[in-house]
C-alpha cells in the first residue's frame, strides 16, 4: 500500500481517498447530528452504511487496521439500531476520533505501522464502547494514549506543544487534522509530478451545465447557417436583377437611342457584378466559418459527453487483490475472470457500480463459493471461478457477476422466510424460486448464520439493489443449486449517450431509442384496414396494429400529413405494433438526463434531453410503451389504463403518512397501500401542514418527533386553523408513556399508536376504525 | 421631418422609431447600414454608462421610511402581474427572468396548473400555470410583455409566465397588513399579507406553501 509506485495503485489510492472523503464526511456529519438531536433510525442506518462502506474500501486496499476499527464502529451502530446500546457523548467522541484518524491517514498516507499503538488504543476504546463500558461522566482522556504516538509520526510538522501545557484535555481531533493538513500538502505536490494522468473532481452539475452550453453552441452555429442561406438567396435575387437589366439593355441596344443611357446601364451592370462577387466572397468566408464553428461545437459536445465515460477497468483494479485476500482469509481458492474491461461506462454509473460489485463479490466469496474439499467432493475443480463481465446491449449497460459455487438453497431460504414470519406458510410454499430470491433483497434479511467481517449483515443486497435502482437500473438473481449463482445488473446508459430516432408527436419532439425500433415506415391511408375497430396495416405479410401516439400519451392531436402516416414499428415476441407519429425528424445521439425528479413517475417516458437544436426532447420508454400499446389493443380502450392519472383512483380514500424516517414512512405507506388505501407521504410536520391544506385527505398518520414541525404541533394546527378541523389524525410514536399518549390525544389526535408495540394490524385497525374501508 | 428627428435623437428613441428597430425611414440609416454604426447610438450608450445613480435609487417607488427600518425588518419583493392581480415574491427566491418559450408537454400530465417543461440556457425546468394555481382572473387581460420567471427552492427551479414584471421594491415588514377576511378563509390561500406599492394593492405570497403547491402540481 505504501509502495504505490505503479500507476494502477495511484489510481486506486485516489479512488480510496475519494471514497474515504465521502464516507468519513457522512460519518462525522452523522455523529455530530447524533450529538445535537435524538438518534433517528434513518441517521443510524446512514452511519452504519457509511462505516460499512468505509470498511469495504479499506479492505479493497488491504488496510487491515482501518478494517478492524470500522468493523467495531459498524457493530456499535448496529447495536444502537437494535436499541442495545445508547450512543452517549463519550462513544461519539471515540467514533469521531476514529473518523479523524482515518481521515488523517487517507489524506496524508501516514505510515500505519508507526501508529499501531494509536490503532490499538482506538480499537480498545471502540471495543469498550461496543460493550457499553464507556460512560459519559468518566470520559477517559483518550488523548493521552494517542498523543505521544502522533508526535512520533513523520507526518507531523509541529509537535502540539500547547496540548502538553494545557490544563484541559486537548482536542485530539484538531491536532490530528492539523497534522494531516500539513502532510497532505506535501503528498499532493509529490503526486502531481509523479502521476501521468491527472484527474480532478468536478460536480455532475458542472458537467451538466457544460453540456447545456455545448448544446447551445451547436444551436448558435446552426443560426449562422441560416444567415448564409439568406446570403445565397440574396445572390439569387441579384441574378434575377441582372437578368432584368440585361433585358433592358437588349431593348436599348435594338433601339440605339441614347448613348448616355447605354453607358449608365453598362456601369450599373458592372457595379452589380462587383456586388455579386463581393457577396459570393462573403458567402464563402461565412461558409468556412460555419463549418469550422459547427465542427468545433460538435467536438465540444462530444468531448463533454465522453468526458463522463471511463472504461469498466477503472473500478476493477482492486478486485484481483480483494478476491485473493478474501479467499485466503476464508481458506478458499478462487480465480477471478474479468471480461469487457474496455466497456465505456458513465462515471456516475461506475461509482454506484463499484460499491454494488464489491458487495456482490464479497457475498459470492463468503457464501457462494465452497471450500476446496467440498468442491472436490462435489466433483468440481478445487479452484472456483468468479466472473465479472460488462457489455453494452440494446443501448443498455449489462453487468454480470457469476460464480460456480454452491448456489442458493431455495428450500432453506423458504424456511427462513416462514420462520421469520415474513410470509404466511401457505403462501411461502407457493412462491416460485424467483419470488423467493426477492426476499434476499429485503432490508435486514440476511441468511448468514454468523456475522462476519466479510459480509452477511443484510446490509449487502438491499443496499446493492437501492444503489442500482438509484441509477435507474435493475438487478436480478439466478441460481442453481450446486452449479452457481449469477447476478445480472442492467443499467441504463442514463446520463450517457443514446442513439435515438427523433419524432414529432402533437407538435413536440420525442425520441425513441433506435435499438428498440424494429423499423420505421410510412403508410398510405388507403393501405390501412380496420379489424374490430382497431386500425392495422400489412407489412411483409405481417399485420401491424396501429396506435396513435398522441392518443396513447394523452397529448394534443398531432399535425401529421392526413394521407400518409409515419409509423414507428416495435416488435414484442411475435406481435408488431405501429406507433403513429406526426412525422420523423432524424437520428441523433442524445445526452440523456434523468427526468426531472419533481415530475414523479411519468408513464411511458424514460428520460429527457435537449436535441441538437436546443429544444427539449422526451425520450420514450419503449418497454413501457409496448405494454401500454398491448393493453390498449387487448382492451380496445385507452382511458381505462391505470396510468391515466388520479381519476381512476378517485374512488379510493386518500391518506397522508408523515414521518421523517424513510424506513418508517415507507413501511407505513406499504402497509396502508396493501390495505387498499391511496397513500401520500410527507417528511415533516411543515410539509404535511402544506399538503393537508392543499389536498383532500381522509386521514393523517403522523410521527411525533420531526424537524421543523412536530406531529403534536401539526395536530394542534389542523385542529385550530383552516376548514379541515375534523380531519381524522393518528399519532404513531416510540413514546408510549401515559403522559405522551395524553399529550397527543389532548392536542386532538383521534388515536395514539405506539411504535414499540407496533404490529401491522394495529395501524390498519386504527385507520379502519376511524374511516372504514378503502372504498369511498 | 428633420425637426421631429432631432428630438427623437436627443431622447435616443430614434432607433426604435425610424432606426433599424423601427420603420427604417432614417436618412442616415442608408449610409450607416445599422444603428450600431451611428454616433447617436454611441452617445446614448455612453450616457447610460455615465449615468449618476440617485442615492436612493433603490427606494424610488418603495415603501417610504424603509431606510429607518433595520435590515431584518425589511422585505425585498419582485412585483409582477398575473391576470389582474399584482403579486409580490421574495426576491431571494427569484433566479431569473427571461422571455417566455413554449413549454414541451409531458405525456399523461393533464393537470390544469401544469404546462410542461421549458429549457433555459440548457437547463430544463417544470413550467406551471400560476394563474390557475392561485385562481387569478387571467382571461380578461392581454399581456404586452409577458415574462417567464424562474423561482427556486432546494429542489431546483420552477418556471411560470407572468403577464408583466414590474420592479423590485423594498418594504418594511410593519407595513404589511393582513389579507382580507375573504382571502384568509379561502382554501388554499397562498397569501400571507398585503402591501400597498405604487398605488396598487400587492399580495405577498407564502413562498413555502406556494413551492409546495408547485411541487404538488408537477407530480
Amino acid at each position: 500500500m505504501t509502495d504505490s509506485s505503479g500507476f494502477g495503485d495511484d489510481m486506486m489510492l485516489e479512488m480510496f481517498r475519494e471514497e474515504a472523503e465521502m464516507q468519513l464526511g457522512e460519518l462525522s456529519d452523522g455523529l455530530i447530528a447524533l450529538e445535537t438531536s435524538d438518534s433517528s433510525d434513518e441517521l443510524l442506518e446512514r452511519l452504519m452504511r457509511a462505516a460499512h462502506s468505509m470498511k469495504g474500501a479499506a479492505r479493497i486496499m488491504g488496510i487491515d487496521p482501518i478494517v478492524k476499527l470500522t468493523h467495531v464502529a459498524e457493530d456499535i451502530f448496529v447495536a444502537a439500531q437494535r436499541a442495545e446500546l445508547v450512543l452517549n457523548p463519550a462513544i461519539i467522541d471515540v467514533l469521531l476520533e476514529m473518523t479523524d484518524f482515518i481521515k488523517a491517514f487517507s489524506e496524508g498516507g501516514a505510515d500505519l505501522e508507526a501508529q499501531s499503538e494509536t490503532v490499538s488504543s482506538l480499537h480498545e476504546q471502540l471495543s469498550k464502547a461496543r460493550a457499553g463500558e464507556l460512560q459519559s461522566e468518566s470520559t477517559p482522556p483518550p488523548a493521552a494514549a494517542v498523543e505521544p504516538e502522533v508526535q512520533n509520526t513523520a507526518v507531523i510538522t509541529e509537535p502540539p506543544e500547547d496540548s502538553a501545557n494545557s490544563p484541559e484535555t486537548p482536542p485530539v481531533a484538531e491536532t490530528l487534522e492539523a497534522s494531516s493538513e500539513g502532510a497532505s500538502r506535501t503528498t499532493t505536490t509529490e503526486q502531481r509530478t509523479k502521476g501521468d494522468v491527472k484527474s480532478i473532481r468536478i460536480t455532475a452539475d458542472a458537467v451538466e451545465r457544460l453540456a447545456g452550453l455545448a448544446g447551445e453552441a451547436s444551436v448558435e452555429s446552426s443560426r449562422v447557417e441560416s444567415i448564409a442561406d439568406d446570403l445565397t438567396e440574396l445572390r439569387v435575387m441579384q441574378r434575377e436583377l441582372r437578368k432584368s437589366l440585361g433585358g433592358i439593355r437588349d431593348i436599348i441596344d435594338k433601339q440605339a437611342t441614347n448613348p448616355q443611357l447605354d453607358a449608365l446601364l453598362q456601369a450599373a451592370l458592372q457595379q452589380l457584378d462587383v456586388c455579386s462577387q463581393a457577396i459570393a466572397d462573403h458567402e464563402e468566408r461565412l461558409d468556412g466559418f460555419t463549418r469550422r464553428f459547427g465542427s468545433m461545437a460538435n467536438r465540444f459536445s462530444r468531448e463533454v459527453v465522453t468526458g463522463r465515460m471511463l472504461p469498466f477497468s477503472t473500478i476493477l483494479r482492486g478486485y484481483p487483490r480483494l478476491v485473493r485476500d478474501l479467499s485466503k482469509d476464508l481458506g478458499k481458492r478462487c480465480r477471478l475472470v474479468l471480461r469487457g474491461e474496455d466497456t465505456m461506462i458513465d462515471r456516475e454509473i461506475l461509482d454506484r457500480l463499484d460499491s454494488a460489485l464489491n458487495h456482490i463479490a464479497r457475498n459470492a466469496l463468503d457464501h457462494g463459493i465452497e471450500a476446496p474439499d467440498h468442491r472436490a467432493a462435489a466433483g468440481k475443480p478445487e479452484e472456483a471461478t468468479l466472473t465479472m463481465e460488462a457489455f453494452h446491449q440494446g443501448g443498455r449497460l449489462r453487468v454480470q457477476i457469476s460464480d460456480d459455487g454452491q448456489g442458493i438453497d431455495v428450500e432453506s431460504l423458504r424456511k427462513t422466510i416462514i420462520d421469520r414470519g415474513l410470509e404466511q406458510e401457505a403462501i411461502a410454499k407457493a412462491l416460485s424460486q424467483q419470488e423467493i430470491f426477492e426476499f434476499l433483497f429485503l432490508p435486514g434479511f440476511s441468511t448468514a448464520r454468523q456475522i462476519t467481517e466479510i459480509s452477511g449483515r443484510g446490509v449487502g443486497l438491499d443496499a446493492v439493489r437501492s444503489m442500482v435502482q438509484d441509477a435507474g437500473g435493475s438487478i436480478s438473481l439466478s441460481s442453481e443449486r450446486g452449479i452457481g449463482t449469477r447476478f445480472d445488473l442492467e443499467l441504463p446508459l442514463t446520463r450517457s449517450v443514446l442513439r435515438v430516432l427523433t419524432v414529432m408527436i402533437g407538435g413536440h419532439m420525442y425520441a425513441i431509442e433506435v435499438a428498440r425500433i424494429e423499423y420505421a415506415t410510412t403508410v398510405a391511408l388507403e393501405n390501412i384496414n380496420t379489424l374490430e375497430s382497431r386500425a392495422y396495416f400489412e407489412h411483409e405479410g405481417r399485420r401491424v396494429a396501429l396506435i396513435d401516439a398522441s392518443e396513447i400519451l394523452e397529448l394534443q392531436d398531432g399535425t401529421g400529413d392526413g394521407q400518409i402516416l409515419s409509423v414507428v414499428v416495435f416488435k414484442d415476441d411475435d406481435r408488431y405494433y405501429g406507433l403513429v407519429v406526426d412525422r420523423y425528424l432524424n437520428e441523433q445521439r442524445l445526452l440523456v438526463r434523468p427526468l426531472d425528479h419533481r415530475l414523479g413517475d411519468v408513464p411511458d417516458v424514460a428520460a429527457m434531453s435537449t436535441s441538437e437544436d436546443g429544444s427539449i426532447v422526451l425520450i420514450l420508454d419503449a418497454d413501457e410503451l409496448q405494454r401500454s400499446m398491448d393493453s390498449l389493443i387487448v382492451s380496445g380502450r385507452l382511458r381505462s389504463r391505470h396510468h391515466s392519472g388520479d381519476r381512476s383512483q378517485d374512488s379510493l380514500k386518500r391518506l397522508l403518512v408523515v414521518d421523517d424516517s424513510l424506513t418508517v414512512r415507507e413501511a407505513e405507506r406499504q402497509l396502508l397501500e396493501n390495505a387498499g388505501y391511496q397513500v401520500d407521504v410527507a417528511v415533516d410536520g411543515l410539509e404535511a401542514w402544506s399538503a393537508v391544506r392543499l389536498s383532500d385527505y381522509d386521514l393523517v398518520v403522523t410521527d411525533v418527533d420531526m424537524p421543523r414541525m412536530t406531529g403534536i404541533e401539526l395536530v394542534k394546527r389542523v385542529r385550530a386553523e383552516g376548514p379541515k378541523r375534523d380531519l381524522p389524525m393518528i399519532i404513531v410514536s416510540y413514546k408510549d408513556r401515559d403522559e405522551d399518549r395524553l399529550l397527543g390525544l389532548e392536542a386532538g389526535a383521534n388515536h395514539y399508536v405506539s411504535k414499540s408495540s407496533f404490529s401491522d394490524s394495529d395501524l390498519v385497525d386504527a385507520v379502519y376504525e376511524l374511516i372504514g374501508g378503502p372504498q369511498r | 421631418m428633420s425637426g421631429d428627428n432631432s428630438t427623437l435623437k436627443a431622447s435616443g428613441e430614434c432607433r426604435n422609431v425610424i432606426g433599424i428597430w423601427g420603420d427604417r425611414s432614417c436618412s442616415e440609416l442608408r449610409a450607416l447600414d445599422h444603428c450600431h454604426n451611428c454616433p447617436v447610438y454611441t452617445s446614448l450608450g455612453r450616457r447610460v454608462l455615465d449615468q449618476v445613480l440617485e442615492l436612493d435609487y433603490h427606494n424610488r417607488d418603495d415603501d417610504k421610511d424603509t431606510e429607518a427600518v433595520a435590515p431584518d425588518q425589511r422585505l425585498s419583493l419582485l412585483v409582477l402581474r398575473i391576470g389582474s392581480d399584482w403579486l409580490g415574491f421574495d426576491t431571494a427566491r427569484i433566479r431569473e427572468i427571461v422571455v417566455p418559450t413554449e413549454p414541451h408537454p409531458v405525456p399523461h400530465r393533464l393537470k390544469p396548473g401544469f404546462r410542461g417543461l421549458v429549457t433555459v440556457r440548457g437547463h430544463i425546468h417544470p413550467c406551471v400555470d400560476l394563474g390557475v394555481l392561485l385562481g387569478c382572473d387571467s382571461a380578461q387581460t392581454i399581456s404586452a410583455s409577458p415574462r417567464m420567471v424562474l423561482i427556486s427552492d432546494d429542489s431546483g427551479c420552477f418556471a411560470f409566465v407572468a403577464d408583466e414584471v414590474d420592479n423590485l421594491y423594498v418594504v418594511a415588514k410593519s407595513h404589511i397588513t393582513a389579507p382580507p377576511i375573504s382571502i384568509r378563509d379561502a382554501t388554499p390561500s397562498y397569501i400571507t399579507g398585503m402591501v400597498r406599492l405604487a398605488e396598487r394593492d400587492t399580495a405577498i405570497l407564502d413562498e413555502e406553501f406556494l413551492l409546495h403547491a408547485l411541487k404538488d402540481v408537477c407530480q
